[in-house]
């Protein structure tokens, strides 16, 4: 077959290697993808929650859904913290760890993990998995893991996610139940164990958005701009610019 | 299928799938550009992009190897694309397929100097106006032929089409592509070749 003229061909080759994602963008996408995952596995266990979240929704949208999922989605949340695995925040999670090990065995409290986060994806290869895995299995939290102490909560790395997943669900459910002062109870208690956390930026959204619904106003409208600024390539920009800026476009799905 | 792309390794063999991650890394920007350059509009190449990632974190535990990584991405990409364009063209005033407005895309390269830089920006502006005015079909086909350098076979495989009709696609755009160029360089260059 005949190949391009030499005019035609110059601008294919000259085209081809002219684009590219920068690594804000592979960050991005990368982030959003798992999000996506864990809104796969959100479709898995909570099946209904999930189609009324997303039906009728653009790939935009369903990714703010997704966000707001991932706390109902504790497989798609390890598969997460899996990839972002060497990223800051899943690393100082680690520090804070110390020695203790992983604890991929413990199931998550209450919330069954979705096929999605046994996917071969998102497990470790099996020599990575057999250094990962403690050979017996972990202790269950005791009483000097409480919560009590009132200082954030030192737990292994899944624990602490599942932990975090379960404190933005009871958070996400007050927002769909239209109770934001409730929704930001949570969020406080979020804070109150885990810091920033692992999922601080979620939080932080989440946080953003019942403030819009529970107090409307500029101080709302203001913590939404400040969440915009230090996070304006999270998936969730969107759903907190349409909860302040259009107070009617509530959370509930 | 250029040697860039490694063939998978495959159960069959004894060898594991390829990670998620590693695939991703591997790829992203070879099916973000494909994706451009398929006219997804640059405001929607994040979506595009992440939907063909999540299919195939989907689809990763029933691959069997049988196609290289890049066919079997591409062929996800080619269905995302055409779903895109589909739903574009319900809503009003869609302008999916048409040529890219802007050039928020492109990064600057700090290692080539700014006339080469601009030179490749111009080069993607005229290519994607060019490619807007094909039809979805010679487009598919010369994206895959001429950007991403697949062969006849391979193509015929990411858009499941007899190979006879992608040879007779690929030389009509190849065609079209050229005197597209030959036009453009006449209006717009003032006739310099």
């Amino acid at each position: 077959m005949n190949d391009l003229d030499f005019r035609a061909q110059a601008i294919v080759d000259a085209a081809r290697d002219a684009e590219e994602p920068s690594p804000a963008d592979r960050d991005r996408i990368k982030r959003a993808i798992l999000v996506q995952v864990a809104a796969g596995a959100l479709a898995a266990t909570a099946a209904t929650t999930a189609a009324a979240g997303t039906v009728g929704m653009g790939v935009g949208m369903k990714i703010g859904v997704a966000v707001l999922a991932l706390s109902l989605a504790g497989g798609g949340t390890a598969g997460y913290l899996h990839w972002q695995g060497r990223s800051h925040r899943a690393a100082a999670t680690s520090r804070q760890v110390g020695d203790r090990a992983p604890a991929r065995e413990v199931p998550a409290p209450a919330i069954a993990r979705p096929a999605v986060a046994e996917s071969p994806l998102f497990v470790p290869a099996p020599t990575e998995s057999k250094a990962r895995r403690p050979d017996k299995p972990r202790k269950p939290a005791g009483p000097g893991n409480s919560e009590s102490d009132g200082s954030p909560e030192v737990l292994p790395v899944d624990d602490q996610l599942n932990s975090e997943v379960v404190v933005l669900k009871r958070a996400r459910e007050e927002l769909r139940l239209g109770r934001p002062v409730h929704a930001l109870e949570a969020l406080q208690e979020y804070d109150r164990r885990f810091g920033k956390g692992v999922l601080g930026e979620e939080r932080q959204a989440m946080a953003a958005i019942a403030a819009c619904q529970a107090h409307p106003g500029p101080s709302s409208q203001a913590q939404a701009q400040a969440f915009m600024r230090t996070s304006p390539h999270s998936p969730l920009l969107g759903r907190v610019r349409a909860a302040c800026i259009t107070p009617s476009r509530a959370d509930s799905p | 299928m250029s040697a860039a792309s490694p063939r998978p390794d495959c159960p069959a063999h004894g060898v594991a799938l390829p990670t998620f991650e590693k695939m991703y890394e591997e790829n992203l920007k070879f099916i973000w550009r494909a994706a451009r350059r398929l006219g997804i509009d640059p405001g929607d190449t994040d979506d595009v992009v992440q939907e063909v990632f999540v299919v195939a974190h989907r689809k990763l535990p029933a691959f069997e190897g049988r196609s290289q990584v890049k066919t079997w991405l591409l062929k996800i990409l080619v269905h995302v694309v055409r779903h895109y364009f589909r739903t574009q063209k319900r809503k009003p005033g869609h302008r999916a397929g048409q040529a890219p407005g802007d050039l928020d895309g492109l990064r600057d390269d700090h290692n080539r100097g700014p006339a080469e830089s601009a030179e490749r920006r111009d080069a993607v502006r005229v290519l994607d106006n060019l490619l807007a005015r094909m039809d979805s079909d010679k487009r598919e086909v010369f994206v895959l032929a001429e950007i991403e350098q697949l062969s006849s076979v391979e193509i015929a495989e990411v858009l499941g089409a007899n190979l006879n009709t992608i040879y007779s696609r690929l030389r009509s755009a190849r065609q079209e592509f050229e005197q597209a160029v030959r036009r453009f360089q006449t209006h717009e260059l003032g006739g310099v070749p």
